[in-house]
């Protein structure tokens, strides 16, 4: 009888401290290690959340700086210093596939130190449509140069300039949907082609074409623009936008090696008025969105909301027109 | 005095807690369980590509069958690519000899992608429910490459 007492008396214990276990272990956070991406990346990058419930993460960074940000602008990067862990707690309202990712351009492929949190729980979810450019039925990886026509220009079209002849240009010139399916190029075919115009010299219409595009936006959606260029894009494509990013060189060597159009290219220098008066802003949008296909440039649709990604098109086209605020 | 039956009731509950707890405290390595190329036979360019990069081309090129069953988003259609499979692999000659296509060291969503069907493949999911995931979550970032 005491055996068989000391048996059960022995399970029980083994029992308490099996659940005590337990919950110690639901309520300790999960530690995420980041190493460069060749070395691993985020590890794990993949982690389960339910709706309403704290995610605690205690995160790491093994080998050099990095930072951890999650998309959707759920929280902003946050340093990672190497043997300095970091803990943050994160509470999601909707369910859904949320990326965490790195803006610290530690090597080549920092854009694949990607992962993504599983939210999972009561609420709605969004039914996706597709994007703009599908809806539109545009293709986004035609080439979008201007090629030998003449710009008609001799320098940066000035938004300012273009204002002194709001008077002249119609209404529909500005709206939403005009800007967002015409290049600069083909607004500025419209308008010169508008006999109301026709005492505006060629360079005097592409004023009027800043001033549109300056309409498009406002400053605040300029100053967000060029923040999130200027942590995520700037690695690539430059400070200034001229494709001379400190990986620009090194993809410039791969895609040489490669002679592969659908595999990695040098960085879009977005100076290049061929480029990019060219190119529509529903493109751009589609671009950043699904990213380029193979070239290098990773798909940010996960990672900004739709108005970011409205208000980073909106900064590209400032490498091009002079803005007044 | 308890009974034998609670006795054997509650032995019982201490077997599925301890059961649960060590399941909760196990690790696994991400690939263990999945049937991949080994790492050797990967091109130069994919061996030095990031970890997530030189799994997902070790997965694709072991799983022609499920992977020429799952689409791609990123806008190969336009090249002729007819699933995520085409990838990573451009053509197997007759004796089995992969010749690997670079465009997924440079792809965003292919990766993604190719991540996702490996994570549900050790979850057990079949190649219709992989589908299905896939199609829900990438259809809002471009055009499928499969019919």
């Amino acid at each position: 009888m005491k055996t068989r007492r000391f048996v059960i008396w022995t399970f029980a214990c083994f029992a308490l401290a099996a659940l005590v276990a337990a919950w110690s272990f639901s309520h300790q956070p999960i530690t995420v290690h980041a190493r460069i991406a060749e070395d691993g990346g985020f590890m794990p990058d993949h982690l389960i959340a339910r709706v309403g419930e704290p995610l605690r993460l205690r995160l790491i960074a093994d080998d050099v700086e990095h930072t951890f940000a999650v998309g959707q602008n759920i929280m902003p990067p946050v340093l990672l210093k190497p043997g300095e862990p970091v803990e943050i707690t994160l509470t999601f309202d909707k369910p859904g596939t949320y990326t965490f990712y790195t803006t610290t351009p530690s090597s080549l492929n920092f854009w694949r130190m990607r992962g993504v949190i599983e939210v999972v729980g009561n609420g709605k979810t969004q039914i996706a449509e597709p994007p703009l450019y599908v809806q539109l039925g545009l293709d986004l990886d035609e080439m979008h140069e201007a090629g030998e026509k003449p710009l008609g220009f001799s320098h940066p079209p000035s938004a300012a300039r273009g204002e002194t002849f709001e008077r002249l240009i119609a209404p529909t010139y500005f709206s939403r949907d005009n800007y967002v399916i015409y290049s600069p190029m083909e607004m500025y075919e419209k308008l010169r082609a508008d006999p109301a115009l026709n005492s505006l010299r060629d360079d005097e219409i592409w004023d009027v074409v800043a001033f549109i595009w300056e309409k498009n936006t406002n400053p605040v959606g300029l100053e967000e623009g060029r923040k999130l260029y200027q942590t995520n894009c700037a690695a690539c494509h430059g400070e200034n936008g001229a494709g001379d990013g400190q990986f620009a060189d090194e993809m410039k060597a791969i895609a040489e090696q490669n002679q592969d159009e659908h595999s990695i290219q040098p960085p879009t220098d977005f100076t290049n008025p061929e480029h990019l008066l060219e190119a529509k802003p529903a493109i751009e949008h589609g671009l950043i969105l699904r990213g380029g296909m193979g070239t290098g440039m990773p798909m940010w649709g996960s990672i900004f909301t739709d108005e970011q990604i409205w208000n980073l098109v909106a900064y590209l086209y400032s490498f091009q027109f002079e803005y007044q605020k | 005095m308890i009974s034998k039956t609670r006795q054997l009731l509650f032995l019982s509950l201490i077997a599925v807690l301890w059961t649960a707890v060590l399941s909760a405290c196990s690790s696994q390595n991400k690939t263990d369980d999945l049937k991949m190329l080994p790492a050797e036979q990967m091109p130069a360019e994919v061996q030095s590509a990031p970890v997530m990069v030189q799994q997902a081309y070790q997965f694709a090129a072991a799983n022609p069958d499920l992977m020429k069953q799952i689409p791609c988003y990123c806008g190969c259609g336009d090249v002729g690519h007819t699933s995520n499979y085409d990838c990573y692999v451009s053509h197997v000659d007759d004796k089995g000899v992969i010749t690997f296509d670079n465009h997924a060291l440079g792809c965003s969503i292919c990766v993604d992608i190719t991540q996702d069907v490996m994570r549900m493949t050790r979850q057990g999911k079949s190649a219709q429910e992989i589908r299905t995931y896939i199609d829900a979550t990438y259809s809002k970032y471009g055009s499928s490459n499969m019919p």
